[in-house]
């Protein structure tokens, strides 16, 4: 099992109703934790977002690590 | 001028807007780099738009801190890799900034004014691109929506 720290940010904090929660689970790969997020939240799947592992956008998930952080990020709007 | 390359990551954040106070300050202490000879900076304001007939009074800025710092840091060293410059700073608002108000504040230096303007622009576009801040539009009387970057 894996402890997966979630991290919601801003609309979808919003609509979620928090910020952050822990889950244990068994993820195989991105695509999974993906899956699991937008059938808990079916309004991800009409939205733009990017997840990030462990802050970043472009690794994939080690299947063997048992702690991760996983962050769901709307579009930017910095500057 | 590897003495004065930034190596280790620089606190971006700020709470609230940036003052022109801290501006004025920042290009002061240039005042004793005299191998510059060009600076360029950018400003971002908030804008109050309209939308949807209300008008938006200020934006409510977050961020996945952590994240951020790391990415400002990466677009750093990536820019110092690209061009020839002195000296970079780069300050972005967190919390609370009202319309008229600084949110982003790019300070690049350099020898000459091409490598120091065209850093500034690089810098900018790659900021809006890459870093996971978000902005809460709150309307006069009430009400918001989520700005998104173009």
């Amino acid at each position: 099992m894996m402890t997966v720290k979630i991290l919601y940010f801003g609309m979808i904090a919003e609509k979620v109703g928090v910020s952050e929660e822990a889950i244990q689970s068994n993820f195989s790969d991105k695509e999974s934790i993906k899956e699991y997020l937008e059938e808990r939240f079916e309004f991800l799947c009409s939205m733009q977002y990017q997840l990030a592992i462990n802050q970043s956008l472009t690794d994939e998930l080690d299947a063997n690590s048992d702690q991760i952080e996983v962050a769901l990020l709307p579009p930017f709007a910095g500057g | 001028m590897s003495e004065v390359k930034e190596r280790k990551p620089k606190k971006v954040f700020v709470d609230g807007p940036i003052s022109p106070e801290k501006i004025a300050t920042s290009i002061a202490h240039h005042q004793v780099k005299t191998n510059i000879g060009a600076h360029d900076i950018f400003l971002g304001q908030v804008r109050a738009d309209e939308i949807n007939g209300k008008t938006v009074q200020a934006i409510d800025y977050s961020a996945h801190e952590e994240m951020a710092e790391m990415e400002f840091h990466k677009i750093r060293e990536a820019t110092f890799e690209k061009f020839d410059l002195t000296c970079m700073h780069i300050y972005h608002s967190k919390g609370l900034v009202k319309a008229g108000e600084i949110c982003l504040f790019v300070f690049t230096s350099s020898a000459h004014r091409k490598e120091a303007m065209e850093a500034c622009r690089f810098l900018v576009e790659e900021i809006k691109a890459k870093v996971p801040i978000f902005g809460k539009e709150l309307f006069e009387g009430g009400g918001h929506v989520w700005k998104e970057n173009k």
